[in-house]
């Protein structure tokens, strides 16, 4: 939390705009940053702690607003803060810089202000991270971070368009094969010597977390390697894309045969008939759908690459942050009961001691 | 490699201005690029490993045959702190190409060592491969620069985490330990085990333990393997050291021929392509001081083929030896 001492009075012009930065004395400001698997069922919470007193937001898209990766809110949250204004602050920026973050090794940027267009961003400590690995994922142990764990949420792979279809699976030797390499003869998924056209490994960098999950449930220990392209080429890349938006750019185009690993929300952007399963089994049953899924398979152990969600604050957070991110999360444990995208933990009946850890029945 | 942080501080007096700077030293984590020979050291159920960095491969390479360099990047305290003895100790060197720019090599070439069993016995000759296959080993040899510098990015710089060297738990998933696997093949994906382990007597014997540095580029679709290029060799010393020698190590050398013209005495012996080799002789009273206080005679650098050496002397009796040198 962080209380503007430096007052400026807030701008209200005929047009009703509304600045952040001068909103009024003793605001509250909360920076959120994590895994972009949460952001549906977290921007929902959000509105509904704001209930009708959610005055201004800034989105980084407007048309569907669960799917925005930056915004920021501004306005009252009565039923926790009384009068006090509110503002919220977030960047779905990966689980690693928001774990980064709160460990005090760095900043993640935000849009500075709650007026809609408004790009200029801030860079500041994150308050409250989300994450779908644990903080020993990341190579910062201290100080030890308030982590509460509510969700499961599966690692979905994924190919492109110009993949074969003969191509449906990909098992955990494949995938290390194709990390190592960055790419892969498509013969080795296909099992036919003739099929020499080669399929391109693409990824996100290592600050998000289904990148680990998904290299720890096949046991790659390597340092990845990807591709990417760009103006008709397929350029090496040696550190993975920095957003989703360019990963699911290039699956769901024509850009050329590739295969990725994407979260939920972001593989309801590929058509369903390109969802790869993974080791034989898909995390869901039937098709995978953008309303709601029967996630059988990774509640009951069959489908096995899946993290757990974390809610993670730091030790030193003071008594409004801490009461905030409890709000924050039974606030999304009640969406998560009605989300496409992520699993509530009371539903799960398996349980893991660690990303990629051995899976065992809870009863 | 330091990094200097300068914080001026600045006093207004009647005199006008004076400056009182202040320099702050601060050391600087881990860092690894790719394309850096990393060499890791480990003890089976020690507390650390140890990474050093030695830099870029292209300047190993670059040495002309028979240069020794000194690695001082791996530091004795470092070696201390994470050794509580060099007996027994597992070292390895390597390094891969994954899309440094400044290399004209193929994606996925090699530079590994290869243990020799003891200083003059040779060791395995590591072949060349696919793409495909050299790729899985160098995923493993980039993660443990990669990851080592991850690692010390997230502590804080000191005595055991500097530019060059860091240690590392064998428990951390960032570990040497970790990505080399318990065989010493780079977690299975290598056609052998690299690493070099020292005798139990290593301490005591004074022998070093030495490790060829193969380059290994990727073969084309269905090529044969073919063995890889020596690049020099390593000796890790019981004092703590490690020298690097570019160009093949010297050999056992067989002498397959001796013949006297008058005064003229020619020995014939096999060779290895840029090995140094010399005469060395005594006479009759001689002959019962070490090798090395013979007088050296004549030299040549060998080209993989039977060369001769030749002396010209009068004397009855003398005793020739060829040795190997660097």
């Amino acid at each position: 939390m962080k209380i503007i001492k430096n007052l400026r009075l807030g701008l209200a012009n005929a047009a009703g705009l509304l600045l952040v930065a001068g909103a009024s004395a003793q605001s509250l400001n909360i920076h959120i940053a994590g895994a972009v698997s949460l952001q549906d069922v977290t921007y929902n919470t959000l509105v509904q702690l704001y209930g009708g007193n959610l005055v201004s937001e800034n989105l980084s898209n407007v048309s569907k607003p669960t799917a925005a990766n930056i915004f920021t809110m501004t306005g009252l949250m009565t039923n926790l803060f009384g009068s006090q204004t509110v503002n919220i602050y977030v960047n779905w920026s990966g689980s690693g810089p928001a774990i980064q973050s709160l460990t005090g090794n760095g900043t993640v940027n935000f849009y500075a202000s709650a007026a809609q267009g408004n790009t200029n961003m801030a860079a500041a400590n994150v308050d409250v991270g989300g994450s779908v690995v644990y903080q020993s994922d990341y190579p910062y142990p201290t100080p030890t971070l308030n982590d509460s764990t509510y969700g499961v949420t599966p690692t979905i792979f994924a190919k492109s368009p110009q993949v074969p279809l003969s191509v449906s699976n990909l098992t955990s030797q494949q995938l290390r094969f194709i990390e190592a390499n960055g790419s892969a003869p498509a013969s080795l998924f296909t099992g036919n010597a003739a099929d020499t056209t080669v399929i391109y490994w693409i990824m996100r960098d290592i600050g998000a977390a289904h990148r680990i999950i998904s290299a720890d449930e096949a046991g790659f220990t390597g340092n990845a390697l990807g591709y990417y392209y760009t103006n008709g080429v397929w350029h090496l890349d040696t550190v993975g894309r920095t957003s989703w938006p360019l990963i699911v750019s290039m699956i769901t185009n024509y850009d050329g045969p590739c295969i990725t690993f994407l979260p939920p929300n972001q593989a309801a952007n590929v058509n369903p008939t390109n969802i790869l399963s993974f080791n034989g089994y898909y995390p869901f049953r039937g098709s995978f759908s953008t309303v709601t899924n029967d996630y059988s398979p990774t509640i009951n152990g069959q489908y096995t690459c899946w993290g757990y969600e974390h809610v993670m604050t730091a030790p030193t957070a003071s008594p409004n942050v801490i009461a905030f991110a409890a709000a924050l999360e039974a606030g999304v444990q009640s969406n998560m009961v009605t989300s496409p995208f992520s699993i509530p933990l009371p539903r799960v009946n398996v349980q893991r001691s660690a990303t990629g850890g051995l899976v065992t029945p809870i009863n | 490699m330091l990094h200097h942080k300068i914080t001026c501080s600045v006093l207004l007096t009647a005199a006008g201005l004076l400056f009182s700077a202040q320099t702050e030293i601060r050391a600087q984590s881990f860092t690894y690029t790719n394309c850096d020979l990393v060499a890791g050291f480990r003890l089976i159920g020690g507390a650390s490993d140890l990474v050093v960095d030695l830099g870029q491969v292209a300047n190993f390479e670059s040495l002309a045959p028979r240069s020794v360099i000194t690695v001082s990047n791996l530091e004795i305290t470092q070696l201390n702190d994470a050794l509580p003895t060099l007996d027994g100790v597992s070292w390895s060197v390597a390094a891969a190409l994954r899309g440094n720019t400044n290399y004209s090599d193929p994606l996925q070439t090699l530079w590994v060592t290869s243990p020799r069993p003891a200083i003059n016995t040779p060791g395995k000759v590591w072949v060349c491969e696919s793409e495909w296959t050299l790729g899985g080993t160098a995923s493993q040899i980039d993660a443990i620069g990669y990851d080592a510098s991850v690692y010390g990015n997230g502590q804080p710089a000191g005595p055991d985490n500097t530019a060059t060297g860091i240690l590392i738990p064998p428990s951390s998933q960032h570990a040497y330990s970790a990505l080399m696997g318990s065989l010493g093949n780079y977690d299975g994906t290598f056609q052998g085990p690299v690493e070099n382990t020292t005798p139990s007597d290593f301490d005591s014997a004074g022998l070093p333990s030495r490790s060829v540095l193969y380059k290994l580029l990727p073969t084309a679709s269905g090529a044969a393997k073919t063995p890889g290029t020596i690049i020099g060799f390593f000796d890790f010393t019981p004092a703590g050291t490690l020298t690097f020698t570019a160009g093949p190590p010297p050999e056992q050398t067989k002498v397959s021929g001796i013949s006297l013209t008058g005064t003229v005495a020619t020995i014939q012996f096999s060779t290895i392509n840029l090995v140094g080799y010399r005469l060395r002789y005594t006479n009759s009273s001689g002959l019962s001081t070490p090798v090395s206080t013979w007088t050296i005679g004549s030299a040549l650098i060998g080209n993989g083929s039977t060369l001769s050496l030749q002396d010209t002397n009068s004397d009855p009796i003398r005793f020739y030896t060829v040795e190997a040198y660097y």
